[in-house]
């Protein structure tokens, strides 16, 4: 096959990619220090496109503003979910079965909060007309959007890792995910550090919303599928990773899209989760994590 | 009068799936979502059997099930190894899978489109016309389900899934093949989640891919742990009431688009609800001692 | 006593997790009808060398041989099945269950294992449940636990706990016993009991290994006692030798 669509694909790909590996951050950064299985994350994801189209369009504000209000309200619903469903639960003694089957439940009721207040219609948000202009560049096109988000996903990469490494809070983080216990033991307010962690996955979160919404437009649906890969990148970078979550997430964009090649573009999302299904079989810590199967044959 | 039958029918229908579910959520603790996959392949072996090859309603049921098992088989012998949290990720990988054949498979189930018009069911040249021949059809089949579960449960077995549950380490150490347990339960709740799949395409007569989603799967788990996870006529009740609340809200005049959301947010919430204040749900679950003397 | 086929024998074994070497190239013997115990500080490796005795892990090198078996690559329900049963630190009870069927469900009985066993009737399965039930009030019995058979396990005293611990155990008609700290949270006169109950089972044929702290009862019942430390094996013998050797006692003072 001709080497231009082989290189548009690849192009396609990176830009799918970095969105995944947005996503992939954003749910390694509340799955690892807090080992919740935060369905809810869905919700986050859908909500915080609604949020933008409610600032943006229904109440005409500028587009920065808006998106900024829509990281916060996401933000702070992160730490609500935390707050008001798995902490009580935790407090109880809970499990991991009980904690998951109430952020199933929170997905349904929050889904359909927006059914209820948004209609099931598709939604657009305007941006610049300019942003969505292809730029030719020999036989490969892509637009200053595209570009927007790659880079923008580079960075919230580096500033995770940066915050991961360099700040307090960060390094609070890093300490709970790797030994909980010793972590309490040596004064780290473990509570807090679940707050942040929800709050900086769902601002991550939020961002990944905004570049989906105003590329390919905002309907109810679309949270599950962003839970998904979200997972996917981070299993498949290995669980703890950011920059293999990361990498997993760029190298299922471009699957997804060079895939396409070969297989018509239905067929995407199954890729992605098969790529999962088989990573989970045959190499469940991913490229970078640690052991997970439980020593009991 | 119909309409009470079709709704009875309906409760029966969902009454299997939730049995179905509690089997393997419910006495063993295997946390799935994946009832609404099979739910799938057994409404589509149906209507696809039934509307395109002419078989019989109970011999394409015997089909769906037989797929349903082969695929559970094979998804749990590959899974089950896996810890908690990484079996339920498999479990959705996998509901998500299925759903996009459903979806996509345009040749064999017609995709988006559905598949309209499945016939009733007939045996013996009896044809089961009717709503109300339907409703004891389906309830009939409740009824073998339900005992099925409870002897399941009543029996060492069942208690031996308990111990599964509660430590698989030392159900182990007591000479239990633990996979061998989870891989077997979770074939026959499969299958009879298909045979739950195959009475719902006979009872709505048309069948499309955006049912049997993770949002159904949610749906019958919501009902196990209202109803009571690991009571089987607790799942009966639970489908009853959060099947026959909403259908309520109809005769209030209340239109689809809002009475839909409406009916989720109720079970929704009264998941969370229950799981914070009721864990053990409507009938809790009653173990036997098993003394003899 | 045969030294060429020995009942249980550990042949360098080794086990490792990340850069920490638990457990390095150990190697000892257990005789058929003997008490031996395994003794260490704490993080010595004892509990990780049951876990890879009995299948719950897979050990990095080395034999285990168990009548003439090689175990190393067996799952635990198997090696169960051959005769080897263990407990948990944790006890790993089924608290919802009664004390009646914790002890019963350890019992072998092929057909209940399988799920269509479960819709036989009645009649066929008769003779074989009387039997299973025969032998479970025989163990209840013999621990003094016949009374509290109703009763859910999670509802009991530690102590009681402990013995449905040990009625499980001995439920699964294990010849060679491993016990991971039967006398740990009980009360010296529960640890005397303890005691003649261990002897009890040896005269009757059985074989214990076992890991415990306390260091009087270890030296009153054992036939022979293994020191750990920081996963190797530093010394073995009879009690009396143990108790004198200057290795031994450096380092339980120096702990």
């Amino acid at each position: 096959m001709e080497f231009w669509l082989f290189l548009q694909l690849l192009i396609n790909g990176i830009v799918v990619g970095s969105l995944y590996a947005l996503l992939g951050i954003s749910f390694t950064a509340i799955f690892a220090p807090t080992k919740i299985f935060h369905f809810m994350h869905a919700s986050v994801y859908v909500f915080a496109g609604y949020f933008l189209y409610q600032f943006a369009m229904g109440w005409g504000w500028p587009l920065p503003v808006s998106i900024l209000g829509a990281m916060l309200l996401s933000g702070v619903m992160g730490v609500l979910a935390e707050r008001v469903i798995y902490s009580p639960l935790r407090r109880m003694g809970a499990g991991a079965m009980e904690m998951l089957l109430s952020s199933f439940g929170g997905y349904v009721v929050l889904q359909n909060v927006i059914l209820l207040i948004w209609k099931s219609d598709p939604r657009t948000v305007r941006i610049p007309e300019v942003l969505k202009n292809g730029i030719p560049v020999g036989l490969l096109t892509f637009t200053p959007l595209d570009i927007m988000t790659v880079i923008t996903s580079g960075v919230a990469l580096a500033a995770v890792a940066i915050f991961m490494r360099s700040t307090k809070v960060g390094k609070a983080m890093r300490a709970v995910e790797n030994d909980p216990m010793g972590a309490t033991i040596t004064g780290i307010p473990t509570d807090w550090v679940r707050l942040v962690s929800f709050f900086l996955g769902s601002i991550l979160v939020a961002v990944a919303a905004t570049f989906h919404v105003v590329d390919k437009g905002l309907e109810p649906t679309i949270g599950v599928n962003a839970v998904l890969v979200a997972t996917v990148a981070m299993i498949v970078g290995g669980v703890g990773s950011y920059s293999g979550a990361a990498l997993a997430g760029l190298m299922i964009g471009i699957a997804e899209n060079l895939g396409i090649w070969q297989i018509s573009s239905e067929w995407k999302s199954t890729i992605s989760f098969s790529v999962l299904v088989l990573f989970i079989l045959f190499r469940p810590r991913g490229f970078f994590g640690h052991r997970i199967t439980r020593y009991e044959g | 009068m119909n309409y009470l039958i079709y709704v009875i029918s309906l409760i029966a229908v969902y009454g299997i799936l939730t049995v179905s579910l509690n089997l393997s959520v419910g006495y063993t603790g295997i946390l799935s979502v994946a009832q609404g996959a099979f739910m799938g392949i057994g409404a589509y072996a149906a209507a696809i059997l039934l509307t395109q090859w002419g078989f019989n309603f109970f011999s394409s049921l015997l089909v769906g099930m037989a797929i349903a098992g082969l695929v559970a088989w094979g998804l749990a012998w590959a899974t089950l190894r896996l810890k908690g949290d990484y079996y339920v990720i498999a479990s959705f990988g996998f509901q998500i899978i299925i759903y996009n054949i459903f979806l996509n498979w345009i040749s064999l189930t017609r995709g988006p489109f559905g598949i309209r018009q499945i016939p009733p069911p007939q045996a013996f040249g009896f044809t089961f016309l009717g709503p109300l021949r339907y409703a004891i059809l389906t309830l009939g089949f409740l009824a073998i389900c339900v005992w099925v579960a409870r002897r399941v449960g009543e029996s060492p077995y069942g208690k031996v899934l308990r111990a599964i549950r509660e430590d698989e380490a030392a159900a182990a150490s007591i000479g239990k093949n633990v996979s061998r347990y989870k891989i077997v339960i979770f074939t026959v709740s499969a299958m009879l989640a298909s045979v739950g799949g195959a009475f719902y395409a006979g009872l709505i007569t048309y069948i499309d891919p955006f049912t049997f989603t993770i949002h159904e799967s949610i749906f019958i788990l919501a009902l196990v742990i209202i109803g009571g996870s690991g009571n089987v006529y607790g799942s009966v009740i639970g489908a009853a009431v959060l099947i026959s609340i909403p259908e309520m809200l109809r005769f209030f005049d209340v239109p689809t688009t809002v009475a839909s959301p409406i009916r989720e947010i109720l079970y929704g919430a009264l998941m969370i609800i229950f799981l914070r204040l009721r864990p053990k749900g409507l009938l809790p679950e009653r173990i036997t001692t098993g003394v003899r003397r | 006593m045969d030294n060429d086929s020995p009942f249980f024998r550990v042949e360098g074994l080794s086990k490792a997790f990340g850069g920490l070497q638990a457990v390095e190239k150990v190697t000892f013997r257990v005789e058929k009808g003997s008490l031996t115990s395994l003794i260490g500080p704490n993080g010595a490796g004892k509990t990780t060398i049951f876990d890879l005795i009995s299948g719950f892990l897979t050990a990095d090198e080395g034999h285990i041989m168990f009548k003439g078996q090689e175990l190393a690559k067996q799952k635990p329900h198997d090696i169960v099945t051959l005769g080897m049963a263990r407990t948990f630190q944790h006890l790993g009870l089924f608290n919802q269950l009664s004390v009646w069927d914790n002890i019963f469900l350890a019992l072998p009985a092929k057909r209940r294992e399988r799920l269509w066993g479960v819709f036989l009737p009645q009649r066929i399965l008769r003779k074989e449940e009387r039997s299973l039930q025969e032998r479970t009030i025989e163990i209840l019995n013999f621990l003094g636990l016949a009374e509290k058979a109703g009763e859910r396990v999670g509802n009991l005293s530690w102590g009681d706990q402990k013995l449905v611990s040990i009625g499980r155990l001995l439920g699964t008609d294990g010849e060679f016993l491993l016990m991971d700290e039967p006398a740990s949270g009980l009360s010296d006169e529960q640890i005397d009991y303890l005691k003649s109950l261990l002897r009890g089972l040896i005269s009757r044929g059985k074989t214990i290994l076992l890991i415990d702290h306390n260091m009087e009862a270890i030296m009153d019942i054992s036939d022979w006692v293994i020191v750990l430390n920081f996963g190797e094996i530093i010394a073995e013998g009879k009690p009396a030798e143990i108790l004198a050797n200057e290795e031994v006692i450096r380092i339980y003072l120096g702990v």
